[in-house]
Formats: C-alpha cells, structure tokens, sequence
C-alpha cells in the first residue's frame, strides 16, 4: 500500500474538461486544489504550502473519486523523507512549518 | 491598500532550483509584486479558484507578508493624466513571422511592454518614472470597459487552459492590457503564441477579433 504522501496525482481529460467548463458546479477549494496538480510533485509536497487547504488529503481523495485526477506514479519513501529534511532544516529564519506537523493536525495520509 | 510582498524565504523559494515549491504555486509566487493589490489577484486569477486561500497559504508558509502599501494613484487633474498617457511610446516591436515556430511568450512579453509604458518625463527620476507607469496602469486598469474585462478573462481563462507551462509570464501581461486599442496592438504577438494549440485556438481568436471589429 503506497502512503497517499508518496502519490503523484495526475489531471485526467475529465478533470481538464471540469476545468474548461466553467459553470461546472465544484467547489472552489477543490477546483484550487484541481488546478494546482501538476503531475510531478507527490502530495507531501503540497501540504506545508497549503495549510488554508486543510484536510488537504481528504480534497485529493475526493478529486480522485469525481475521477478529476488519477494515481499516475509515486516517489519512493526516502524522497519524502529527503523532502521533509529540506523543510525542517531550512535557515534559523525560515517559517516553514513542520511537514509531519501538517500530517498530523489534518489527520492524513492513511495508509492505502 | 493591503499588498503581499515575498519574504527573504519566499524570494529564495521563487528562484531557487532546488524549492521545494511545487511549481505552479511557484509561479503564483513570482506574481507576488508588493504593489498589485490582492483584490485584483483574485480578480484576473479567479480561474485558479481560491486565490485567497492560495496567497494565505503562502503567507502561513512565511513565503509572503501583507503589508500596507500608499495610497492607489490619483491623478491632480484629467489633463495631468491625458498628458502623461499621451506621451511618445517606444515603437512597437515587428512581429514575428507566421511560419515562425521558436515564438515563445517573451517576445509578446516584449511587445507589450514596449507599448504599455509610458515615457519618463524629462527631469524625474528613474524610480519615479516607474512608479507613475505603474499608478498610470493602475488608473487606467479601473477605468476597464465590461467589454475588454470580458475579453482579457477570456484569454487568461485560454492560457490557463491550454498553456499552463507560460500561463503566469503572460497572465502578468495581460493584467496590464488597458484598452482595446493595446489589446488590438499586441493581439498578433498572442495569436502567433496560441496557435499551436488547435483549432479551439482559432475559435478564441475569432471571438477576440469579432469584439475588436465591433468595438474599435
């Protein structure tokens, strides 16, 4: 089961299609949500950069299941953590919060 | 008026290669220009969706701040602001050719910047050029005809659509045409950007032109 951390999510013909039409009812958050996929950065890398979004997993599963966006590959458990790392050890300046921090307070990533 | 500006980590995180920012909300970040309201972010990027909620996001990841900047421009008289939009422009730059396939959204960029900001007047500072240029757009940005706000959505709304890869460089320009006349000046650069999408480029363009001819 890959960890919905790991997943690269893709916009599928019928997500670009919701996209263009534009008096498809969907929910603005989600439509943001739609927008923003861009099919390379999996979901742990969307989450300290969208904290207004939050419970962000449950916004994907959602695209998911209305078929706007599709599992299109995922990155290995050591790339997220190469990514949190890069977030945690940012300058003493930096404000970035916590990636696990986002996991926690959203109540995300089950396991798949 | 409440503007965002990128912080030290956000300005790091625009141009860095090694962000971690994914990339459209990295281009989102590069909009950030400390003077363009929020308002009008929302305005000309509503096909994001919540572009509040975008520009908070970032804020909440300490990669923008919101900060009070002056006063929106406000000419001291209608001949003070006919004066400074009738000053000599740069001429505008040749079009490329049809056949040409290396097109790319810098040379539309570069047209319209040409054609959009009007010239220094003698004596003023460099910086206050600038900001007179800018506040001179701002004015005239308000003073949009529902008919051109109709036609710059729709072509943000194409770009975001069919060209997401260059969607933010020339949603930035777009923001700034201010007339149908700079929009009929700068449409060749568009068509020649557009037209490798297909024929629902060609329907668009149409579109544009039938406004044009029935407006101009």
């Amino acid at each position: 089961m890959t960890p919905l951390s790991e997943v690269v999510f893709g916009i599928t013909p019928a997500g670009y299609a919701a996209l263009r039409n534009a008096t498809e009812p969907m929910d603005l958050r989600l439509k943001t949500v739609l927008t923003l996929v861009d099919g390379v950065c999996p979901v742990a890398q969307y989450v300290p950069f969208l904290m207004a979004f939050d419970p962000l997993a449950e916004k994907f599963y959602i695209l998911e299941r209305m078929g706007y966006v599709k599992r299109i590959g995922k990155v290995n458990s050591s790339a997220v953590s190469g990514f949190e790392q890069s977030v945690l050890s940012g300058t003493s300046k930096s404000r970035l919060p916590r990636i696990d921090a986002g996991f926690k307070e959203s109540g995300f990533l089950p396991a798949l | 008026m409440a503007v965002f500006v990128r912080t030290e980590e956000g300005q790091e995180a625009a141009y860095s290669p090694h962000s971690a920012l994914p990339r459209k909300l990295k281009s989102i970040l590069k909009v950030i220009d400390g003077r363009t309201p929020i308002d009008t972010f929302e305005k000309n990027l509503s096909s994001f969706g919540d572009v509040r909620a975008i520009l908070q996001s970032l804020d909440m990841a300490g990669l923008i701040k919101k900060i009070e900047s002056a006063a929106p421009f406000a000419p001291q008289s209608t001949a003070e602001f006919d004066e400074l939009l009738s000053k000599p422009r740069k001429s505008v730059a040749p079009a490329a050719s049809a056949s040409t396939s290396t097109f790319v959204a810098d040379d539309w960029a570069a047209t319209r910047s040409a054609n959009s900001i009007p010239a220094s007047v003698p004596g003023m500072s460099a910086w206050q050029a600038s900001e007179l240029a800018t506040q001179a757009m701002t004015a005239a940005r308000l003073q949009h005809s529902p008919v051109l706000q109709e036609v710059l959505d729709s072509m943000a709304n194409f770009v975001l659509t069919h060209l997401p890869e260059q969607s933010f460089q020339i949603l930035k320009e777009i923001e700034e045409i201010t007339s149908l006349e700079l929009l009929a000046v700068t449409l060749g650069g568009y068509e020649q950007m557009v037209a490798s999408v297909g024929e629902s480029s060609v329907l668009h363009l149409n579109s544009i032109k039938q406004t044009l001819r029935n407006n101009l």
